[in-house]
């Protein structure tokens, strides 16, 4: 077995699931398990300041080799993985050579994974296919990144002839519920540039992410004895309905793609005193990032001219912002990433993501940092999978980055 | 202070509010303290028969005193008071001979008692008005009905010669939060008829009540990133506001009145996977019940014809029933009814109770049993009031109510 399916396996059998119902940092105490885990492989790696610290980031640097001025760079992947499905007993196994067939991933209980479910499967045709049992996620969001980077770290270690800057490893607890940036501290990852292994299938790159916001709509109604209401309540309930009936329905997830934005109602509940909606609301452009956010408010106003003042009420507040605004700053982040990988042979597919990422806190932090594939395609679920061929060609790009920043 | 003024004053001293975070009966233990009082003092008027349960029910019987046979009554009354507002260090007030004004309840709080927000005041112009200090409820949501139902049997120990039959007494704790009728055990009470004795305004009685149900509709969403969800994503909060908006908008609580029914959205919680809303579905006439309740049904099947096959779902209970198809059953007893109303010199007044009643739970139960008015006004808060005229008119027609079924047989 190859080295980096060996690793990829190794961790992958650590269950590192996040849950929203813990209140523990990290969620999972097997973060912990991993993160020394890795601890102990990068110092036998020979890098001597590798460590975790007490909510399970671990932080490792290699020095500079060059007597030059090469600015710092930091590249990042995650330790836990998705609580939509189950991570324990994850039992990986390789499709060597795929044919192309559907690939049955659980003979007893019937499981398989159909092309024509998924027909970009074919772009894997003739490569090593990682797959589950059909019982449990992959993992390989992001425990890809995680093997990947270890490797291009074992390559740098084994070989001193090749110039480069400072390095910097950080692997984060809780990303899939939204909490590895919350408690980093950045200090201890010191580069200029950054980059997260977190990223989908082959050759995918993101620049950009939404603007997020999220808005607490509340509403006061008037509750009475229904018998005796006549003329008096006001529920509610249907003055919430009437809010969401006023956001543009064609501006939902459901009816956009791309670069367009959108309301999201995320929920509501309430009865005939008191109701809230909450709307997520997402925009890659600034100014239509605060229209959208100026909508809500004036939809607010409007109803309360209708129903009297204070009836309803929004809160609005940035959840995370367009990394964009950064990274345009520095271009060359962009540039040496998207050279990596025609060095690489592969040809860059920029995309814009629409949700949040890491690199996006890690930007507004000061250090500009893009998401890189890490080879994977349908995480969070039971038929999450990756290649083989895909993890070694973003140990390349991890690579050919370093080189890229040495020669510049 | 007349006897009844006192009497009343007594029992809402006593702080006797229910507690919803209790899932016990009594829900606080203030009941079962005002519920002894009332054993005593119905042992001081000679009632030998009373007992007080291990919940807190005190059940009293008075043995007839004719020969013939006359059909038993039960009058019904509750010992606690709403937990929605302060009940405790109740300080009532009277306003003699109240003018037709406003009454600064506090003044420091500045809370004002007035006919421009409480119309039905002015009915009672003339007469003596308990109030509150502002700060809490009055209690005579419950201690009324008792206060007139034990002046009416302190009238029957001291007038002998009032011929009477049997008589039940029953006082419930936590009729706010129905533990009053879960608990009620009706072996204690085997009367033919029974009479709650509650709210409304003077000549006040109440036979029909609404038909009720609870529907409980689900929405099966279907959840996945919003940022890759385009033409895949159902929203339950969306498709629930597609459901509320095929209901008709001119039947909620709000702008019916009467013997108009209505839908009533009570609660909604949810989110993009799964969204549950409550109905409340409400209607005198059992025809346009069924029709209402199956049009709710009808709602989720049409929008399923678009939205796909189990994407909505529906349960419809029934909560309670009209008691009208049980007390029509017996045409003398609304009759006698409004005699006694009228043998205290009022107009009898048959109002449709837009909700339900312990009464309708009793009348299913097998004892038929409208409601008559205590009188008290603007119940669970701290507007409550009642008129000391309008407590005696009640007594009387208590009084009246026993003696009169004694002579109709």
């Amino acid at each position: 077995m190859k080295p980096i399916v060996e690793r990829f396996f190794r961790y992958v059998k650590i269950d590192t699931q996040s849950t929203w119902e813990s209140t523990d940092i990290p969620a999972s105490k097997n973060e912990f398990v991993l993160g020394q885990m890795l601890v102990r492989e990068l110092k036998e790696l020979g890098i001597e300041n590798a460590w975790m610290d007490e909510k399970a980031y671990v932080f490792a640097s290699i020095p500079s080799n060059s007597d030059r001025d090469i600015p710092a760079v930091a590249f990042f992947a995650h330790l836990d993985t998705a609580p939509d499905e189950t991570g324990a007993g994850v039992n990986p196994r390789i499709v060597e050579n795929w044919d192309g067939e559907d690939i049955v991933l659980n003979q007893n209980k019937n499981i398989v994974m159909r092309v024509e479910d998924f027909p970009y499967l074919r772009d894997s045709i003739g490569k090593d296919i990682i797959v589950t049992d059909g019982t449990t996620l992959l993992g390989a969001d992001d425990k890809a990144g995680i093997a990947e980077i270890m490797e291009a770290a074992r390559h740098v270690m084994e070989h001193p002839e090749e110039e480069h800057g400072e390095i910097h490893i950080c692997f984060t607890p809780d990303e899939e519920i939204g909490n590895s940036t919350e408690y980093i501290d950045i200090k201890n990852v010191p580069a200029k540039y950054g980059y997260t292994m977190d990223g989908g299938e082959l050759g995918e790159i993101n620049f950009e992410n939404f603007n997020a916001a999220t808005a607490t709509v509340t509403v006061h109604g008037t509750a009475i004895h229904p018998g005796e209401s006549k003329g008096r309540m006001r529920n509610a309930v249907l003055m919430g309905v009437e809010f969401i009936n006023k956001l543009p329905w064609r501006e939902s997830p459901v009816n956009t793609e791309g670069y367009e934005g959108f309301y999201h109602v995320t929920d509501f509940k309430g009865s005939v005193d008191r109701a809230e909606i909450t709307i997520a609301v997402r925009d890659f452009e600034e100014v239509g990032y605060e229209v959208r956010k100026k909508r809500i408010y004036q939809t607010v106003d409007f109803m309360n001219d209708y129903y009297g003042p204070g009836t309803i009420e929004a809160k609005i507040e940035d959840y995370y912002l367009n990394m964009s605004r950064e990274v345009e700053k520095h271009p060359e982040v962009k540039e040496y990433a998207l050279e990596a990988m025609r060095r690489a042979k592969i040809e860059p597919i920029v995309i814009p993501i629409r949700g949040g990422t890491d690199g996006s806190s890690i930007s507004f932090m000061g250090m500009p940092c893009p998401n890189i594939f890490m080879g994977s395609a349908n995480s969070h679920s039971i038929y999450e999978y990756c290649t083989v061929q895909s993890m070694e060609k973003a140990t390349e790009v991890i690579l050919n980055i370093i080189k890229i920043f040495a020669e510049k | 202070m007349i006897p009844i003024v006192n009497r009343f004053f007594r029992y809402v001293s006593i702080d006797t509010q229910g507690n919803a975070q209790e899932n016990v009966c009594p829900s606080s233990e203030n009941q079962r303290f005002l519920a002894e009082l009332l054993l005593d003092e119905l042992q001081e008027f000679g009632v030998e028969d009373v007992i007080i349960d291990e919940k807190s029910f005190l059940y009293a019987r008075i043995p007839s005193n004719v020969e013939r046979e006359v059909p038993s009554l039960a009058f019904i009354a509750h010992l606690d008071t709403s937990p929605e507002v302060p009940g405790g260090n109740v300080k009532p007030r009277i306003v003699e001979k109240y003018d037709g004004g406003s009454i600064l309840l506090n003044k420091r709080l500045g809370v004002i008692l007035s006919p421009e927000e409480f119309p039905a005041m002015l009915e009672h112009k003339g007469e003596d008005l308990i109030v509150t200090d502002g700060t809490t409820l009055l209690g005579a949501d419950g201690k009324a009905g008792i206060t007139e139902i034990m002046e009416a049997i302190k009238h029957l120990s001291e007038h002998p010669e009032i011929e009477h039959g049997e008589i039940y007494i029953v006082f419930t704790p936590d009729e706010e939060l129905g533990y009053s009728t879960d608990f009620i055990s009706m072996e204690r009470v085997p009367a033919r008829f029974g009479f709650t004795v509650e709210g409304g305004s003077v000549g006040e009685i109440n036979y029909e009540n609404f038909n009720a149900a609870t529907a409980t509709v689900r929405v099966n969403g279907s959840n996945i990133h919003p940022g890759a969800a385009r033409n895949k994503m159902k929203n339950a909060v969306l498709l629930a506001q597609k459901f509320i908006s095929c209901i008709p908008e001119n039947e909620t609580p709000e702008s019916t009145e009467n013997y108009e029914g209505y839908y009533h959205i009570s609660d909604i919680r949810g989110g993009i996977e799964k969204c549950i809303m409550t109905y409340n579905i409400r209607d005198f006439n059992s025809e346009n019940y069924s029709f209402r309740k199956e049009r709710i049904k009808k709602t989720a099947e049409f929008l399923n014809e678009y939205y796909g096959k189990g994407t909505f779902e529906v349960q419809v209970e029934d909560y309670y029933l009209n008691m009208k198809q049980k007390v029509d059953a017996y045409p003398e007893l609304m009759e006698n009814a409004e005699k006694a109303i009228r043998l205290a010199g009022i107009e009898p007044k048959c109002i449709p109770v837009r909700g339900g009643t312990d009464g309708v739970t009793i009348s299913f139960m097998g004892m038929p049993c409208p409601n008559i008015f205590s009188g008290e006004q603007n119940g669970q808060s701290v507007y409550e009031f009642i008129s000391v005229q309008t407590m005696e008119k009640a007594t009387q027609v208590i009084v009246n109510l026993i003696r009169i079924f004694a002579e109709a047989s």
